[in-house]
C-alpha cells in the first residue's frame, strides 16, 4: 500500500504538532520539532514521560545503563522553549484535516501543582500504603514518581487510596495538593499528529505452560531488567523473589507469546527479544558473577542490528552464554526449592529433556493495548492485521490519515536506534505541515538588556540545593551555608531545596533583584547538566550568563562519599569556598556567533540521497547532491520488486525526476569529492564532477552521508563458475524478466549468509532472509509446483516478515538448517546441479537436485570510498567499514562530527524503506541544525595580550586548528569567531600573552586559593 | 636567535640557599620564544622554588619580573624600584642579559637560572639546532647557505675529514656531515665548481681569539 499524502503542504500559522506518547521516539519527535522551531505539545497518558526505556537496567550493545543517557534527552525535554508537555493526558477526537486539524485533549488530574511540587518527597513518606506498580515487581506508594530524575519533576497522587485527604495537605509544605482537581478538556488547533504510543509487554500470565504469575522465579524480561536495576525493587541486587538468593542457573525461553499459532500467541516477531535476551545474560555474568549459568532457549537468534551479531558472538563466545535451539514446552516448579523444571526437546534428540534452572526469563514482545486501539479509532487511522498502525510501504511514518504520522513500535515492533530513526523521520514529515515559529527566534530577544557591572565591588549569592535525598541525605545544607556565609563578598547564602525547580528558581531571582547580587553560587548538581539553566536564571534578572558558578555537590560529593557524611559536610564547605573564589574573579562575557551557511551537500544520489535532498530542498534549503556513478537511482536500480510486492522501478524513477525538476537541487553526477575544510554550520567541500574532472567548490553547513553500500557478490557456493548458480539481485530479475525460465524449473535452491555471519564480514546482512522468503513467495505464486528449499542458518524475519515467513512455509517452501561448522556443499554431478547438506531433523547427509542455486549474499561496505571519505570529514568507521554514528542507541543519525548526518546503507545494511526513514530522519536532524541560523561559538575563546606577546609562533605551531597567526603588527591574532577553545595555546605560550577566557589564571588560581582558605 | 635551557634545579637552590628575598628575571626576547626563561617559566620557577622551600620550612619571598629585553639597560632600568628590597636577582636571560643586570646593580648578587647554549633556528616545535658561531667572516656565500663552521664538528674547511661515514659525523650518527650537505646543496644549484675553489686558514680574531668583540657604529654611537 502507498498512501497517499505529501502531494501539498498546508501550512499553518501558530499552530502545533502534537506528539502522543512520551517515550524515547516521542521525545526525540518533539526535540527535534521544537529544535527546528515548531511549536509541539507532547502528552502522555503517564505522570512522567519516558516510557519503557526509562524501566530497563542497561541496553544493548553497548551494555550502558539506560537512565544515564537517556536523562538529559528527558530534562532537555523540560527546558526547549518550543515545547510544552502535558502528562495525563488522552487524545479524545481529531477532526479536520492536516494543517488545520481540531484536538480534543483529556487531562486526568494529578491533584498535585506541578509548578508548586518541589518533588520532596514527604508525602510519599507519610502515605507508603502499597500499591501494585508495573511491570510488577515493585511496590509503590500512592504519591508515585517512577525515578529520580522525572519530567516533570513531581509527584502524583492516585486520590482514590487516599481517606485523610487533610493530613495529605498539611504533610506538603509546597501547598502543592490540589484535592479538588478535576479532569480538564482542551480543544487546540494542532497542523500534524505524530502517533509515538508504543506498545504493551505480553503478560504471560494468560499462558498456562510457564508459570507466569504463580510461580515466583518465573519473570518477564522487564521483570529481570527491574530486579537488576539500582532504581529497582531489591536496590540492584540479583536474587530470586521465592528465598531472596543468588540463582545460580538462569534461563531465558524466547518468543513467549509471538511467533506463534496458539491461542494468546501473535504470529509476527518483536524484533528486540533475541538482544534482550543476549543483554541480560552477558550482564548477569558481568555483574553477579562469571559462575552464574546462562542458557537461552531460542527458535532462530535474531540479531540483525548494526554490530548485534557479534554481540551475540561475543555472548556465545566470551560470556559463555549456553544456546539451545529449542521452543519448551513447559515449566513445573519443584514445591520445596521452588526450582524450576524445563521440559524441551532439541532437533539431533529424539526424547524430551528436562533440566533445572534456578529462575526462567520469559522473553515477552509486544502487543497493542486496548488504549491505543481505541486512540487509533478517535484518530481515524487505518490498522494493520496485528492492531498496529498500518503505514506505506515506502514511507512507514505515512499512516492511512493525512497530516498523522507514526513512529517507533506503534509502527512495528523495533529498538530503540530504529525508533530514534523513525521518530525523527516522524517530525521531519510533520514539520511540513506548519512554518517555523517567529517566537523568539533570536534567543537573546526573551531577555531584558544586561546591567553593567564594572566598578561593583562583587556581591555574591550562596544557593544550595538538596536536591530531596540526594544532597540533604547527606549533608546538613544549613551547616554547610553557615560555614560559609561568613566569607568575603558573600552577600546571602540560602538553601533552596531542589534548585531547579521552577518555584526555587523563582526565588532566587527575587534575591538577586532584592539583594543586588552580581554573582551567584549554585551548590547542587552537575554543570554539564544544569548550567545552562542557571545562566538563563542570571539572564533573565539581567545578568551576565557568566556570573554564575556551579559547585557540584551532588556527584562529586554526596554520590561518593554517601558513607562518610563528615566528610562529605568537609568536602562541601571547601568545594563551596572553591566557587565563592572563582566567581569573584568572574567577568562578562560576549558569546561570538558566525551565520551558519544554509546549504546541504548530500553525499550519495540512491534513494536514500534522493529522499533526504527532497525532504531538504522542500523546506527551501538548497542541496547539492554529489553522485560518482553517471546516474541516479544507486543500487536500487537494480531492484525490481519488494517483498509486499511493490514495483521499485517506477518509485525510483519518481524520485529521479522529482530529484532534477526541483528547482533547489544540484545534481552533480560522475562526481568524487577531492577535499574538505570548515566548520559545523560554514563547511567547504571540493568536487571534481563531469566527465572532464572540472573543479568545484561546494558551501555548506550540513552534510548527509548517503553512500550506500555493495551488493556482495563473494566466491563461494560456485557464484561466477557454475552456470545457474545466482544472487536473489538475480532471482528478482529473472522473476520479472523471464518469468517462464523460473517456471521450467523443478526445483530451486537457495543459500543464506553467503558472506556474511562469517569471517571476513562477521555481521549479519539483514536483508537477505527477507530476500529469499520474498523471491520463494513469487516463485510459488507463478509455478506453484516448483520445489523451493531455503538452507538457513537462522531465519530473521523481523517483525511483520514473519508474517511472509510463515506464509512461504504454508506455501510449502522447504526451510533446512545448516551450520557454519557443516556448510552446503554446491557440484555438478554430469552436468546436474546438486547441494549436499546436513538434514539435523533426519540426521543425515541428503542431496539436492536444483535447477538453479540462488545464494543470499547481502551487502557489504564499500570500504575504498568510506576510507577516503573517513579520512577527509574526519568520520570513524567501524570494524566492517560502515560510518559510525555518534551514539549507536541515542543518536542514530548523527556523526561525532557535528554537522555530519548518516543515513541507508552506509549505516549498515536494511532494506529500502528502512533506508527511506532514515533518510528523512537525516534530513530532520540536519534542518534542526540549520534552523539555528548561526553557530554559536560561546564565549570560551583564547585572547592575546599584545603586549606580553613575544612572536614565537609556538601558538601557532600548536593549534589544532591552524586559527592564530602573526599579523601585520608582528603580534599573534586569534580571531574569535574560528577559535574553538581549545585551550591549548594559552597552556603553551612561553609569554603568557594567551589566557582563555572563562578559564583565566585568575580564575584557576582564584579558586585554588579558596581551596586551601581557612 | 640565542637558546638557552634552564638549569638543574638543585643548581639554582645553591645559589639562593643563602637569600629569602628574590628577584626573578624573565626576558621576552629570545628565551621566551626558545621557552627557558620567559614569564611562563619564570613563573613555573618561582612556584618550584616555593615549593621547594616550603618542604624545608623555610620562607621565601619572590618577585616575578618579565623584561622585554634584558640585554639593553633602559629595559634593565626597570628593576630599579625592586632591588634595594631583594637580597638576590636570579635572571632567567642568557648570558648578555644576566651582565647587564650585574653591571647596573653593583651591591646585590646576580645569578644565572638558564644555561645559555647557542645561536641556533627552530627546527620544528621544540626543537632547536645550532646555527651559527658568530665567526665574524661569514663563508655562506661559498659554501651554499650551510655553514661549515657551526655545523662541522671540526670547523673544517675545504671538504669533509675521513670521519665522515655514510653522509653522517663521526662524532655522532645524529649530526649530518656539513660537507656532505654543502655539496649536495652546491650539486643541486649547479654551483659544483665552487667547491674546486680553495678557501685559505681563516683569521679567527673576529670570532673571538682576537679578545672580546665590539662593535662601533660612528654614525649612531
Amino acid at each position: 500500500m502507498q498512501m497517499n499524502q505529501n502531494s501539498e503542504n498546508i501550512l499553518s500559522k501558530d499552530r502545533r504538532v502534537l506528539v502522543i506518547g512520551g517515550g524515547v521516539g516521542g521525545i526525540r519527535a518533539a526535540l527535534d520539532l521544537a529544535e527546528s522551531r515548531r511549536n509541539v505539545l507532547l502528552i502522555d497518558k503517564s505522570y512522567a514521560i519516558g516510557g519503557l526505556m526509562t524501566q530497563l537496567d542497561r541496553t544493548f550493545p553497548t551494555n550502558n545503563c539506560d537512565l544515564c543517557t537517556v536523562s538529559p534527552h528527558l530534562s532537555q525535554g523540560g527546558r526547549e522553549k518550543y515545547l510544552e508537555i502535558k502528562p495525563m493526558t488522552c487524545l479524545t477526537g481529531l477532526t479536520g484535516e492536516a494543517g488545520a486539524f481540531s484536538a480534543t485533549l483529556m487531562t486526568e488530574p494529578r491533584y498535585i501543582d506541578t509548578e508548586k511540587c518541589t518533588a520532596c518527597g514527604e508525602c510519599a513518606k507519610q502515605f507508603p500504603d502499597a500499591v501494585r506498580f508495573t511491570p510488577g515487581l515493585d511496590p509503590r506508594a500512592p504519591t508515585c514518581m517512577r525515578y529520580p530524575q522525572a519530567t516533570p519533576f513531581a509527584f502524583s497522587i492516585d486520590m482514590s487510596k487516599i481517606t485523610d485527604v487533610e493530613a495529605l495537605k498539611k504533610v506538603c509544605k509546597a501547598g502543592a495538593i490540589l484535592p479538588e482537581d478535576q479532569p480538564k478538556k482542551t480543544v487546540m488547533d494542532v497542523a500534524s499528529v505524530v502517533l509515538s504510543m508504543g506498545a504493551d509487554l505480553f503478560d504471560p500470565n494468560v499462558l498456562d505452560n510457564f508459570g507466569g504469575g504463580r510461580f515466583d522465579n518465573v519473570v518477564t524480561g522487564l521483570e529481570y531488567e527491574r530486579i537488576m536495576s539500582a532504581s529497582g525493587p531489591f536496590q540492584g541486587n540479583l536474587v530470586r523473589k521465592s528465598d531472596g538468593k543468588r540463582p545460580k542457573k538462569v534461563a531465558w525461553i524466547q518468543c513467549v507469546g509471538s511467533r506463534g499459532i496458539n491461542r494468546a500467541d501473535v504470529p509476527y516477531c518483536s524484533s528486540v527479544c533475541c538482544m534482550y535476551a543476549l543483554k541480560e545474560a552477558m550482564v548477569t555474568k558481568e555483574r553477579f558473577g562469571e559462575d552464574i549459568e546462562t542458557t537461552i532457549f531460542f527458535m532462530d537468534m535474531r540479531t540483525h542490528g548494526k554490530g548485534y551479531e557479534e554481540y551475540y558472538n561475543r555472548a556465545r563466545d566470551e560470556y559463555n552464554v549456553r544456546m539451545v535451539r529449542s521452543r519448551p514446552h513447559t515449566i513445573l516448579e519443584k514445591p520445596d526449592t521452588k526450582n524450576l523444571s524445563i521440559a524441551y526437546a532439541v532437533e539431533d534428540k529424539s526424547v524430551q529433556q528436562n533440566e533445572e534452572f534456578d529462575m526462567v526469563v520469559l522473553s515477552t514482545g509486544f502487543r497493542v493495548n486496548s488504549e491505543t486501539k481505541a486512540l487509533a479509532q478517535n484518530l481515524g487511522i487505518q490498522l494493520n492485521e496485528h492492531d498496529f498502525a498500518e503505514s506505506d510501504h515506502f514511507n512507514p511514518v505515512l499512516t492511512s490519515r493525512p497530516g498523522v504520522y507514526v513512529c517507533g513500535v506503534y509502527e512495528s515492533p523495533k529498538d530503540i536506534p530504529e525508533t530514534m530513526v523513525q521518530a525523527s523521520a516522524a517530525a521531519a514529515m510533520a514539520a511540513t505541515n506548519l512554518p517555523v515559529s517567529s517566537a523568539g527566534l533570536n534567543g537573546e530577544d526573551m531577555f531584558p538588556p544586561e546591567r553593567d557591572i564594572t566598578g561593583e565591588d562583587p556581591r555574591i549569592g550562596v544557593f544550595v540545593c538538596d536536591c530531596g535525598f540526594e544532597i540533604g541525605g547527606v549533608l546538613n545544607v544549613a551547616n554547610v551555608l553557615d560555614a560559609v556565609k561568613t566569607r568575603p563578598d558573600v552577600v546571602v547564602a540560602e538553601p533552596v531545596g531542589y534548585g531547579c525547580s521552577s518555584e526555587s528558581m523563582a526565588k532566587i531571582e527575587v534575591m538577586i533583584t532584592k539583594h543586588k547580587l552580581n554573582r551567584v553560587v549554585i551548590g547542587g548538581c552537575s554543570p554539564r547538566t544544569h548550567e545552562t539553566k542557571f545562566q538563563d536564571l542570571l539572564r533573565r534578572v539581567g545578568l551576565n550568563r557568566y556570573l554564575v558558578e556551579m559547585v557540584n555537590l551532588r556527584d562529586q560529593n554526596t554520590w561518593t562519599h554517601m558513607n562518610e557524611p563528615e566528610k562529605a559536610q568537609e568536602k562541601a564547605v571547601k568545594l563551596l569556598q572553591v566557587g565563592i573564589a572563582g566567581v569573584r574573579t568572574n567577568h562578562p562575557l560576549r558569546e561570538h556567533t558566525l551565520p551558519m551557511n544554509q546549504n546541504a551537500l548530500v553525499v550519495g544520489g540512491g534513494v536514500t540521497g534522493m529522499t533526504a535532498a527532497l525532504k531538504l530542498a522542500d523546506q527551501g534549503i538548497k542541496t547539492y547532491i554529489v553522485e560518482r556513478a553517471p546516474s541516479l537511482g544507486g543500487l536500487a536500480r537494480s531492484l525490481r520488486k519488494t517483498i509486499e510486492g511493490d514495483d521499485v522501478a517506477p518509485f525510483v524513477q519518481n524520485l529521479v525526476d522529482a530529484v532534477t525538476a526541483h528547482s533547489n537541487i544540484q545534481v552533480l553526477t560522475r562526481s568524487v569529492i577531492v577535499d574538505h575544510s570548515g566548520m559545523p554550520g560554514l563547511f567547504k567541500t571540493g568536487i571534481q564532477t563531469g566527465v572532464r574532472m572540472n573543479y568545484m567548490q561546494i558551501d555548506h553547513g550540513v552534510t548527509i552521508l548517503a553512500t550506500g553500500a555493495l551488493a556482495n557478490r563473494p566466491p563461494q557456493y560456485g557464484l561466477g563458475t557454475i552456470d545457474n548458480v545466482m544472487t536473489q539481485l538475480d532471482m528478482d530479475s529473472l522473476l520479472a524478466d523471464e518469468p517462464e525460465k523460473v517456471q521450467a524449473m523443478d526445483q530451486i535452491v537457495m543459500i543464506q549468509c553467503v558472506g556474511s555471519r562469517e569471517e571476513g564480514n562477521p555481521n549479519c546482512s539483514r536483508i537477505c532472509c527477507q530476500a529469499a522468503v520474498k523471491n520463494a513467495l513469487k516463485i510459488k505464486a507463478i509455478s506453484p509446483d516448483t520445489e523451493v528449499f531455503i538452507l538457513y542458518r537462522d531465519m530473521r524475519t523481523y517483525g511483520f516478515l514473519e508474517d511472509y515467513y510463515r506464509k512461504a512455509r504454508d506455501l510449502g517452501v522447504k526451510f533446512i538448517r545448516f551450520s557454519l561448522e557443516n556448510r552446503p556443499r554446491v557440484r555438478q554431478d554430469d552436468g546436474e546441479l546438486v547441494v549436499g547438506t546436513h538434514d539435523y531433523v533426519l540426521d543425515s547427509d541428503i542431496d539436492i537436485a536444483a535447477d538453479c542455486v540462488v545464494l543470499s549474499t547481502g551487502l557489504v561496505a564499500d570500504d575504498e570510498n568510506t576510507e577516503d571519505l573517513a579520512l577527509m570529514f574526519h568520520l570513524p568507521r567501524t570494524e566492517d567499514h560502515y560510518f559510525l554514528e555518534d551514539h549507536v542507541k541515542l543518536r542514530p543519525v548523527d556523526m561525532a562530527q557535528r554537522g555530519f548526518f548518516l543515513a541507508g546503507t552506509a549505516h549498515s545494511p536494511k532494506v529500502i524503506r528502512e533506508c527511506i526513514t532514515q533518510a528523512q530522519a537525516a534530513a530532520g536532524r540536519a534542518q534542526t541544525m540549520l534552523a539555528k541560523k548561526e553557530i554559536n561559538l560561546g564565549a570560551c575563546v583564547a585572547v592575546v595580550d599584545e603586549k606580553k606577546c613575544a612572536s614565537c609562533l609556538i601558538c601557532v605551531r600548536v593549534c589544532p586548528f591552524d586559527v592564530p597567526f602573526i599579523n601585520a603588527d608582528g603580534v599573534s591574532q586569534i580571531d574569535a569567531d574560528k577559535c574553538h577553545g581549545c585551550g591549548v595555546c594559552a597552556g603553551e605560550c612561553p609569554a603568557k600573552a594567551i589566557q582563555l577566557l572563562a578559564y583565566e589564571d585568575d580564575q584557576i588560581l582564584a579558586k585554588l586559593d579558596g581551596l586551601f582558605e581557612r | 636567535m640565542i637558546t638557552a635551557e634552564q638549569k638543574p634545579i638543585q643548581e639554582i637552590i645553591q645559589y639562593i640557599a643563602p637569600y629569602s628575598k628574590i628577584l626573578l628575571v624573565g626576558c621576552n626576547e629570545c628565551v621566551t620564544v626558545c621557552a627557558a626563561g620567559g614569564r611562563k617559566e619564570v613563573g613555573l620557577l618561582a612556584s618550584a622554588l616555593h615549593l621547594n622551600h616550603l618542604k624545608q620550612g623555610k620562607n621565601i619571598d619572590i618577585r616575578e619580573i618579565t623584561l622585554e629585553r634584558q640585554c639593553d639597560p633602559e629595559y634593565v632600568e626597570e628593576l630599579a624600584p625592586y632591588i634595594d628590597g631583594v637580597d638576590a636577582v636570579v635572571s632567567m636571560a642568557c648570558g648578555c642579559g644576566v651582565q647587564t643586570i650585574a653591571a647596573r646593580f653593583k651591591k646585590t648578587p646576580v645569578f644565572p637560572a638558564v644555561n645559555t647554549r647557542f645561536m641556533g633556528a627552530s627546527v620544528s616545535q621544540g626543537v632547536w639546532s645550532e646555527r651559527c658561531k658568530g665567526c665574524g667572516d661569514c663563508v655562506l656565500g661559498i659554501t651554499g647557505g650551510i655553514c661549515p663552521v657551526a655545523r662541522c664538528s671540526k670547523h673544517l674547511f675545504n671538504g669533509p675529514c675521513g670521519g665522515t661515514s655514510n653522509g653522517q659525523c663521526e662524532v655522532s650518527p645524529d649530526i649530518d656531515c656539513a660537507w656532505r650537505l654543502i655539496w649536495e646543496r652546491l650539486k643541486e644549484l649547479g654551483m659544483e665548481s665552487r667547491y674546486e675553489e680553495l678557501m685559505e686558514a681563516k683569521d679567527w680574531r673576529p670570532g673571538g681569539a682576537g679578545g672580546p668583540g665590539t662593535i662601533i657604529r660612528e654614525d649612531l654611537a
